[in-house]
């Protein structure tokens, strides 16, 4: 029997907070200025804590610190129970967050460790609920005994979703329809 | 003795690598609001923080209408400047404006 993931996980974004980007985006000069200092501080305690932590990702967790995802447009989000179960074993839950950005999609599919955890959205000026757009993202440790990771993002509606993992995989396809294909060779053509 | 305070520059802009924005020729407010409500980049230079942002605010506001003011990607590499965008996309693109500390090249 497939254990039970263990959770929630905390989704407190550690460094680029709702409060940081609140405060920067103030109409008051004095709280900007405070904030632009405050980002910078930020930006200097995210980058010292990868460099603490970079021997112990791997390359996947890796290469998610390095992607810029920054308003990209969350299409979908599919949760799968059990996934890659097979020959009687047990599978690692997983989850597919979809996503449009310039001319591409993104999916990222994550093997959870844990269950996801949410914020709830919040109201007013900077955060929105028309879309929900990617704004900044942090890549951990999901405990210091290290083998798991977790990627906490910040949603333009003000949520913040952590997302536990083992793994993740990195996918990325033009958005350009294909051409010089003939119709009778798209399998799911109606 | 009275210092008078440098203007900002208003400039056309690309982007390079680790963030970099790389500035190109001095651009009016009417032409900055026009590249960017086509989804260009802009970048707004000078020594004052206050006042870059408040150009930069009002260049993206007359051409995109609502903007959000966004914090330098770290992702996107230690060369990234702070900027306004549309609260909703589109146009593409980015007003960016210099800081104490990040400069355009």
């Amino acid at each position: 029997m497939r254990p039970p993931l263990d959770g929630p996980f905390d989704a407190a974004m550690q460094f680029f907070t709702p409060d940081l980007y609140t405060r920067f985006n103030s109409d008051d000069d004095d709280v900007a200025d405070q904030a632009n200092e405050d980002s910078e501080d930020a930006i200097r305690a995210y980058r010292a804590r990868l460099a603490d932590i970079q021997v112990r990702l791997t390359d996947q967790a890796m290469q998610l610190r390095n992607l810029c995802l920054h308003d990209a447009e969350l299409l979908s989000a599919a949760h799968v129970s059990n996934a890659w179960a097979g020959n009687g074993t047990a599978g690692q839950d997983a989850i597919t967050l979809t996503l449009r950005l310039d001319d591409n999609v993104y999916n990222l599919v994550y093997s959870l460790s844990a269950r996801i955890s949410e914020s709830p959205p919040i109201t007013g000026h900077p955060f929105s609920p028309v879309c929900m757009l990617w704004m900044y993202d942090e890549v951990d440790l999901a405990s210091e005994a290290g083998g798991a990771f977790v990627h906490r993002i910040l949603w333009s509606d003000g949520r913040v979703v952590a997302i536990p993992f083992t793994s993740v995989i990195i996918m990325v396809a033009p958005l350009e329809p294909p051409t010089n294909i003939a119709e009778d060779r798209l399998m799911f053509a109606t | 003795m009275t210092t008078v305070a440098t203007p900002p520059t208003i400039h056309e802009a690309t982007l390079g690598g680790n963030g970099a924005v790389i500035k190109g020729a001095v651009i009016d407010l009417s032409q900055a609001a026009t590249i960017r409500s086509r989804g260009g980049e802009i970048v707004v230079c000078g020594p004052d923080l206050g006042a870059n942002r408040r150009l930069a605010g009002l260049i993206e506001r007359n051409a995109n209408g609502a903007t959000q003011r966004c914090i330098p990607h770290e992702s996107a590499g230690p060369h990234a400047l702070p900027h306004f965008q549309p609260k909703l996309r589109p146009p593409k693109g980015h007003t960016f404006y210099e800081t104490a500390t990040r400069r355009a090249f």
